[in-house]
């Protein structure tokens, strides 16, 4: 157990000692403890930030029903889970396919406070009725105090089925 | 003069001017005898068990939810969304039992050694403080899962204190807050467990630690001089042993956590009278005793003798005052004790082996043949698919409780209240509601009234399976998938546009998720896709699950 000091070769100081070897044994078995432990913590912390919910992709219209160039409305029920916990909600957004290779989907929440905006027709403008925001075909703001354009949601097409997040 | 100390002796001086550091490492670093073996290195293990069950416990509050609607569903979560969660849900509950075990040897040590004698009466004392606190941490962290074992163990338990003389039954309201076990006892428990106990336990631990430091440890029961020589320091020497002893009682726990999963029976059901519920392992001896002592008798078995044995445990110090310590010079005591620890042994193993009698077949002669309304009620079962998720006549599913004896165990309004609105009789009940007439809900409780488990008699004969329509294009196998979603009473569970239930999720609009490889998958196997999962395999043969697929997917 205790080293043959070599007093030529090493120096006194380096040489592994009773009292140095304990303190490693110490440091190194408590570190390997608090690893041990303080990893999956850390794990169990944060799973609800860093873990994805599979499954939040609903599947909204068939591509051949929707016009171009005019705002296709579509109402469906999001599922939505909070933990343990599950609701269903109506939302409603519009669809656009303005030509055959782009489409994207607006939300009908107006960025300034949060009114439900609808399409004019007549105007070609989505109109706010609370406080007069006016936003174009693509959702840029055209007019009143909105202060951002309406939020594009995240899209994905499968078997001719459009999907939104 | 200190200019030219290393920053680390300079850093350490400045606090000792402000607070005494190198005071406080001297008596923490006090020199221990040199001859201690690993039986002396429990009383850390147990530290360091009672330290992961501080820190797993203030990481499951932080998903825990205590309330009975939410309780069990949360821990469900725990287990089945957090990463880690197993791990740590294991940590805590196996670390119980283990800590435990690991205090016990370590009072026995204690005890052998004669460790309590002069001057270290008050470490034995706070000792056994710290015991009753940690038992009481073991009864109110066992209701807080609210499974059906943690319900009935606790409105058992419960009972125990409602059995003292006069103000039993007041005792009993105070603990439970009222008069049957329910949210109030739950919220009770849990703030007691995680609040009151955990600072009690800070106080007398504290008290205890100080005086081990204090006093010094008593070491072998040989009496001998202390002396530099055979003593050594606490760092590293000491520690050094300890922190062996804890790894490998860390090793021990978490094979326990990865070898038995933390057992959960079904969300509690006050009105479930038929469930039997037994006390978790160390309370065994306890549960075993109270069979000596029946009727009027009782309180001796709940009160009087465990009173007694705790007095007792804490004047253990005071009965035995000779300076002796070897266990060969201490046979007043010590042989005493060895047939408490041989009858408490004794008890221990008659509740392990014990085996609560199973509901009795009843005896019938022959039972009547069925009236009309048990026959239409035989037809409702079937009908609704019931047998989905329970068991009836040998067959059914295990989602819900087996209903073989349930017309011995409940009552027809239970039965009748049940079916109109299972939360009303137990939150967090995940059994859809019976969608049907004032008189099918009548002939649905008649006929499971006449499950009593006599002789298993069935009448109807069960429904065939229809004979598979083959498809001849996707507009019929369509229209087959939907036949199949009603006579499967898929609605019982999935709402469409907002018809049917709501244990599961939602299917329109939803319902193109997926692709038509993934339902069928799914249908076979829901919890291997979908984790956590309670949907019960749809048992079909794939030409219909490929229609029901199709039939999902065409929903929008």
């Amino acid at each position: 157990m205790r080293p043959y000091p070599d007093p030529i070769l090493n120096p006194e100081k380096k040489l592994l000692t009773r009292r140095k070897f304990l303190w490693t044994l110490v440091a190194g078995v408590s570190t390997a403890i608090g690893a041990i432990i303080g990893i999956p913590l850390a794990g169990y912390l944060i799973s609800p930030a860093v873990r994805k919910e599979p499954d939040d992709w609903t599947a909204v219209a068939d591509l051949a029903d929707i016009p171009l160039q005019v705002p296709f409305k579509v109402t469906y029920t999001s599922i939505k889970k909070d933990a343990w916990l599950q609701a269903s909600a109506k939302k409603i957004v519009y669809v656009i396919k303005k030509s055959e290779n782009e489409l994207y989907v607006l939300s009908t929440v107006c960025t300034h406070m949060g009114c439900l905006i609808h399409w004019d027709e007549s105007k070609k403008e989505f109109l706010c009725p609370c406080h007069g925001g006016v936003y174009d075909l693509d959702g840029k703001v055209i007019g009143g105090p909105p202060p951002k354009p309406l939020e594009r949601l995240q899209t994905k097409i499968e078997n001719h089925q459009l999907f939104i997040k | 003069m200190k200019i030219n100390l290393p920053i680390s002796k300079r850093i350490v001086n400045w606090f000792d001017e402000r607070i005494p550091v190198k005071q406080v490492w001297k008596f923490l670093n006090k020199p221990v005898p040199k001859d201690l073996n690993f039986l002396f290195s429990l009383g850390s293990c147990a530290l360091l068990l009672m330290i992961l069950q501080i820190v797993t416990g203030v990481f499951l509050v932080i998903y825990y939810v205590p309330t009975p609607d939410h309780a069990y569903d949360s821990i469900k979560y725990i287990e089945h969304q957090v990463y880690f969660g197993k791990f740590i849900r294991g940590i805590h509950h196996w670390g119980a039992s283990l800590l435990i075990i690991v205090m016990a040897l370590h009072a026995l040590r204690t005890f052998f050694w004669g460790s309590y004698k002069k001057p270290r009466e008050l470490t034995w004392i706070f000792g056994v403080a710290i015991l009753l606190v940690v038992a009481c941490f073991a009864f109110t962290g066992a209701l807080l899962p609210w499974d059906q074992k943690a319900y009935w163990e606790t409105e058992v338990g419960t009972r125990i204190a409602g059995s003292a003389p006069y103000i039993g039954h007041y005792i009993l309201l105070f603990i439970r807050g009222g008069e049957t076990s329910g949210a109030l006892t739950l919220s009770r428990f849990f703030s007691v467990h995680i609040l009151f106990l955990p600072a009690a336990l800070l106080i007398v631990l504290g008290f205890h630690l100080y005086l081990i430091r204090k006093l010094g440890i008593s070491g072998s029961w040989n009496a001998r001089e202390e002396t530099p020589e055979n003593s050594v320091p606490f760092f590293p020497d000491q520690v050094a042993k300890d922190i062996v002893a804890m790894i490998v009682v860390l090793i021990i726990l978490i094979i326990m956590v990865n070898k038995f999963p933390v057992p959960m029976d079904r969300v509690a059901d006050p009105t479930d009278l038929s469930y039997t519920p037994r006390p978790q392992w160390f309370f065994l001896f306890l549960y075993e005793m109270l069979k000596f002592f029946p009727g009027k008798a009782e309180f001796i078995g709940t009160m009087v003798i465990p009173g007694l044995a705790v007095v007792i445990l804490f004047l253990v110090p005071f009965l035995d005052r000779k300076p002796e310590r070897t266990p060969m010079k201490r046979l007043g005591i010590v042989l005493p004790s060895i047939l408490v620890f041989a009858i408490i042994g004794l008890l221990q193993y008659r509740g392990y082996i014990y085996k609560p009698p199973k509901l009795a077949p009843e005896k019938i002669a022959a039972l009547p043949p069925p009236t009309d309304i048990e026959t239409k009620g035989e037809q409702l079962y079937q009908k609704l698919r019931c047998a989905e998720c329970h068991k009836l006549l040998g067959t059914g599913g295990t989602i819900g409780p087996e209903l073989s004896t349930v017309g011995r165990t409940r009552s027809g309004e239970w039965l009748i209240t049940h079916f109109r609105n299972p939360q009303a009789v137990a939150p967090g009940f995940k059994m859809p509601v019976v969608e049907v007439n004032e008189e099918e809900l009548n002939a649905l409780a008649a006929y499971l009234l006449r499950q009593r488990g006599g002789t298993p008699i069935q009448t109807v004969a069960p429904v065939k399976k229809e004979p598979t329509v083959v498809a001849g294009n996707m507009q019929n196998l369509i229209a087959q998938g939907k036949r199949i979603y009603d006579k499967q009473n898929c609605s019982s569970c999935h709402a469409i546009n907002k018809v049917g239930g709501t244990v599961g999720p939602e299917l329109s609009g939803r319902g193109v998720s997926h692709n038509v490889d993934w339902h069928i998958k799914h249908f076979k196997n829901p919890a291997g896709l979908v984790s956590g999962s309670i949907m019960p395999p749809v048992d079909l043969p794939d030409s219909e699950l490929q229609a029901l697929a199709d039939y999902i997917i065409s929903l929008k």
